[in-house]
C-alpha cells in the first residue's frame, strides 16, 4: 500500500531524498514503527506522529493512501 | 511567614496614599496568592457592576508563594480586576524578573484603587515605598519609559507600565514588564490607564525565607536533575524553537484558525512556522527568573519594510496576525508583535481584530473607505499599519481598539468576532479539540488558553493522551486541567514546566510536585487534597463573581461558526464542536447548577462566602 509522508521540523533530515514530503510503499497490516525503521528514525528521537491527523504511536496501522506527519514534539501556547 | 512575604501594599490613587496591610495567613491558605488572592480580595471589596474604566474598579497585582523562591518556573506575577472587553473578571499573568523583583522589595501584592488626578507611578525600594509625578513619561513607549524609569530610580529596577495604548485605553491594552513580557489580556492596560498609573517601579533585596531550606533544595535538585537528565535524550522543543513550533502541530492536526477561523489549515504556514523564526529572525533565546527552559525569542529584523528588534512572537500572536489574518510574510508579523510590545497591547485581540475587520470588508459589511485603506486576506503592510494606529487610537486604529465582538457587532454581524464573552480565542480551533471548546466557553474571563489548557491533552499528548474529535468524557478532565492551573497560577509558577514534571502522570493530574514545593517554602503543610479544593475555591468564586454582574449559561458560549458550520476542509474537515453537550456533563462535575451557578451547598463546603 502506499502511504503519504510529511517530515517537518527537526525530522525533515531523515528524508531519502531532498523533498520532505513523499510517497512509500509498504505491506499490508504494516505499522507506524515500521516506517520509523524505514527512514532509520530511532527510538532515541523525539517526534509526534500524526496519521490522518490523529496522534498515534509506533503501532499504529498504516492504512492505504494515509497521511503520516512527523515533526518534533512541541508543546505550550 | 514563610514564601509569602506577610505584607501587602495598599495604592489609594484617589487619595495619594500608599499604605501596609498584613497578608492573613487563613486566606493565604485557602487561596494561596496569585490570582486566588486577587479574586478574594476583589469578591469582598469591589462592586461586580462598576464600570471597569471608573475609579471603583481595583486592580491587583499579586505573586504566589514560590514566586522568586527558586522553584523552576517561580517568576510569575498575576494581575486581577474587572475586564473592560468582557465586563466580568479577569486574571491576566506575566513572568519576567518584574514578579521575583516585587516580592524582594518586601510585598506579596499591590492593591491598586482610585485614579490619581495626574499621571503617578509607583516606586517601590526594598520596603520603602512613594507615588511620583509621571506627566513627563505619558506618550512614551513601553520601552522608552522603561529606560527612562531606570535611570531616574535604579538601574537594577524592574518596570511594569503601560504604554501609549493603556493611556488611550485601547480595550485590550497590556501591562508590559521587563520590556517585552506581556500581562497581555483582558485590558489590564487600560485599567491601569484609566487609574493615571502609568508604572510600578521595583526594587528589591530580601530573600524569601523558606520553612524548610534544606527539603527545598533536596526537592529542587531532584527536579532539576531529572528535568535536565530528560532534556539531554528529548531535547526541549520550546527552547529550540519557541511556543512558535506549534504552527507545525496545529496545521497538522487541522486547527491552525486561518483566515478569522474559516478555516483550520493556512498554505502559507511553513514561511511562518517556529522553526522558520528560528532560521531567520532569532537572536537567541531567552528565560525568565529561575527557568530551565528559555522559550522566549529575542529576534531581530533587518529587512527595511519591518526593521525592528525585541522578543518574540510567540505562537498565539503568529496565528493571530498571521494565518488568521492569511500574512504569510514572517517578517510583518514580528514586526505587528514589536509594535504590540512597544505600544502595551494584546496580541491576539488585535490579530483576531484585524481578521474579523478583514471578513467584514471581505463579505461587503464594511466598506474600505470606512478603513481609510485597501484590507484584503493577506495584506502584510495593512497589518503592521493598523496595529500602530490602534496603539494610539489613529482612525479607523480608534475602532479596532474596541476588540473584535464591537467591531463586528457595529456592523451588524456579531457573530463574525471569534470570541467567547467578547474575548477573543488563542489558536486552537475547538472543531477539531473539542474540549478546547469547552475550556474557552467557561474560563471565566473569556477566550484564553491560560485558564486550563486541554491542547495538551488533546494535542500534545501531555501527561496522556486523549481523542481529540471525542466530547464525551471531556468535562472531567478539563476541569482538572482548570482546577491544576488556579493552582499554578496563584503559586506564581509557569505552566510550561509544571504540566510536565510537578504532576501525575495521568489526566486527574494531581500536583504532587507542586505540592512538595509549597510546603517546604511555606510550612503550612498542605494535604493534596487541600491544595486541590484550594484550585476549586479559586474557580469557585471567580464564578461567583462572574454570576454576581449578571453572567449566566449563555454567556458560556461559542460562536455559531464552531458550533454548527463543519469546518470546511483538512485533517479536522466536518466536525463542529460539541459544546452544549460538553456543558451539562462539565456543569455537573463542578456541582454547578444547569445554568452554571455555584450550588450554596458547594460554596459551603469550599469556605466562599459572597
Amino acid at each position: 500500500m502506499l502511504v503519504h509522508v510529511k517530515l517537518y521540523s527537526e525530522l525533515k533530515r531523515y528524508a531519502p531524498g531532498e523533498d520532505n514530503v513523499f510517497m512509500l510503499e509498504f505491506p499490508p497490516e504494516s505499522t507506524a514503527g515500521d516506517l520509523l525503521q524505514t527512514l532509520k528514525i530511532s527510538e532515541e528521537v523525539p517526534r509526534f506522529i500524526l496519521i490522518d491527523g490523529i496522534l498515534s504511536d509506533e503501532k499504529s496501522l498504516l492504512t492505504e493512501g494515509c497521511t503520516v506527519v512527523i515533526f518534533t514534539p512541541v508543546c505550550g501556547g | 511567614m514563610f514564601g509569602w512575604r506577610g505584607k501587602i501594599l495598599r495604592v489609594n490613587l484617589t487619595k495619594g496614599m500608599v499604605y501596609e496591610e498584613e497578608l492573613n495567613p487563613q486566606v493565604a491558605k485557602d487561596y494561596i496568592g496569585g490570582r486566588g488572592l486577587g479574586i478574594w480580595l476583589l469578591n469582598k471589596e469591589l462592586d461586580p457592576h462598576c464600570d471597569p474604566l471608573s475609579p471603583e474598579n481595583i486592580m491587583v497585582m499579586a505573586t504566589g508563594p514560590l514566586t522568586g523562591t527558586g522553584a523552576p518556573t517561580g517568576a510569575r506575577y498575576s494581575v486581577m480586576t474587572k475586564s473592560p472587553l468582557s465586563g466580568g473578571i479577569t486574571c491576566s499573568n506575566s513572568g519576567g524578573k518584574f514578579p521575583t523583583e516585587l516580592k524582594r522589595s518586601g510585598f506579596d501584592a499591590l492593591v491598586v484603587e482610585g485614579r490619581s488626578e495626574k499621571p503617578v507611578y509607583l516606586w517601590v525600594n526594598d520596603g520603602k515605598y512613594e507615588l511620583r509625578n509621571a506627566e513627563h513619561l505619558w506618550g512614551m513607549t513601553t520601552h522608552e519609559t522603561t529606560n527612562q524609569l531606570m535611570s531616574e530610580t535604579d538601574v537594577k529596577a524592574k518596570v511594569a507600565c503601560i504604554g501609549p495604548a493603556g493611556e488611550k485605553k485601547v480595550l485590550f491594552a497590556a501591562i508590559m514588564n521587563d520590556r517585552d513580557r506581556a500581562a497581555g489580556r483582558s485590558g489590564v492596560g487600560a485599567v491601569m490607564g484609566s487609574k493615571n498609573l502609568k508604572a510600578v517601579v521595583v526594587r528589591g533585596t530580601q530573600k524569601i525565607q523558606l520553612a524548610d531550606p534544606e527539603r527545598f533544595k533536596e526537592f529542587n535538585r531532584q527536579i532539576l536533575g531529572r528535568f535536565n537528565e530528560e532534556a539531554k535524550v528529548t531535547p526541549i522543543g520550546l527552547r529550540i524553537n519557541g511556543t512558535a513550533g506549534v504552527v507545525t502541530a496545529t496545521q497538522n492536526f487541522g486547527v491552525l484558525p486561518t483566515k478569522n477561523w474559516q478555516q483550520g489549515t493556512f498554505a502559507g504556514w511553513e514561511k511562518i512556522d517556529g522553526s522558520e523564526l528560528t532560521k531567520t529572525y532569532l537572536l537567541t533565546n531567552s528565560a525568565c527568573f529561575a527557568c530551565p527552559i528559555g522559550c522566549g525569542r529575542k529576534t531581530r529584523v533587518d529587512e527595511l519594510e519591518f526593521a525592528g528588534e525585541g522578543e518574540g512572537p510567540e505562537y498565539e500572536t503568529i496565528y493571530a496576525m498571521g494565518s488568521n489574518c492569511m500574512v504569510d510574510n514572517l517578517a510583518a508579523v514580528v514586526k505587528a508583535n514589536y509594535i504590540c510590545n512597544e505600544l502595551g497591547m494584546d496580541t491576539i485581540t488585535m490579530g483576531a481584530t484585524i481578521g474579523c475587520a478583514m471578513e467584514l470588508v471581505d463579505r461587503g459589511y464594511m466598506k474600505e473607505e470606512e478603513v481609510g485603506r485597501s484590507l484584503q486576506w493577506g495584506d502584510a503592510e495593512a497589518l503592521v499599519e493598523l496595529t500602530r494606529m490602534t496603539g494610539y487610537r489613529e482612525g479607523f486604529g480608534d475602532k479596532l481598539a474596541e476588540g473584535s465582538y464591537r467591531l463586528a457587532e457595529s456592523c451588524s454581524h456579531p457573530e463574525l468576532a471569534m470570541v467567547s464573552k467578547k474575548q477573543e480565542f488563542p489558536g486552537y480551533d475547538p472543531r477539531g479539540a473539542q474540549a478546547m471548546g469547552l475550556a474557552y466557553a467557561t474560563s471565566p474571563i473569556g477566550g484564553s488558553h491560560m485558564r486550563g489548557d486541554p491542547a495538551y491533552f488533546e494535542l500534545f499528548g501531555i501527561p496522556k493522551p486523549m481523542d481529540r474529535l471525542a466530547w464525551k468524557g471531556k468535562a472531567k478532565p478539563t476541569q482538572a486541567f482548570q482546577d491544576h492551573s488556579a493552582i499554578i497560577d496563584s503559586a506564581g509558577l509557569c505552566i510550561f514546566f509544571t504540566v510536565r514534571n510537578l504532576v501525575e502522570k495521568d489526566l486527574e493530574i494531581a500536583p504532587t510536585g507542586v505540592l512538595e514545593y509549597m510546603n517546604a517554602a511555606t510550612g503550612v503543610n498542605y494535604t493534596l487534597e487541600e491544595l486541590a479544593e484550594a484550585g476549586q475555591r479559586i474557580i469557585n468564586i471567580e464564578r461567583l463573581f462572574l454570576v454576581k454582574a449578571g453572567f449566566t449559561r449563555k454567556d458560556d458560549s461559542l460562536p455559531k461558526r464552531l458550533t454548527e458550520d463543519p469546518m470546511i476542509e483538512g485533517p479536522s474537515k466536518g466536525h463542529v464542536c460539541h459544546l452544549d453537550e460538553m456543558l451539562d456533563e462539565y456543569y455537573a462535575v463542578r456541582d454547578w447548577t444547569p445554568d452554571g451557578v455555584p450550588t450554596p451547598e458547594k460554596l459551603e463546603k469550599l469556605r466562599i462566602s459572597g
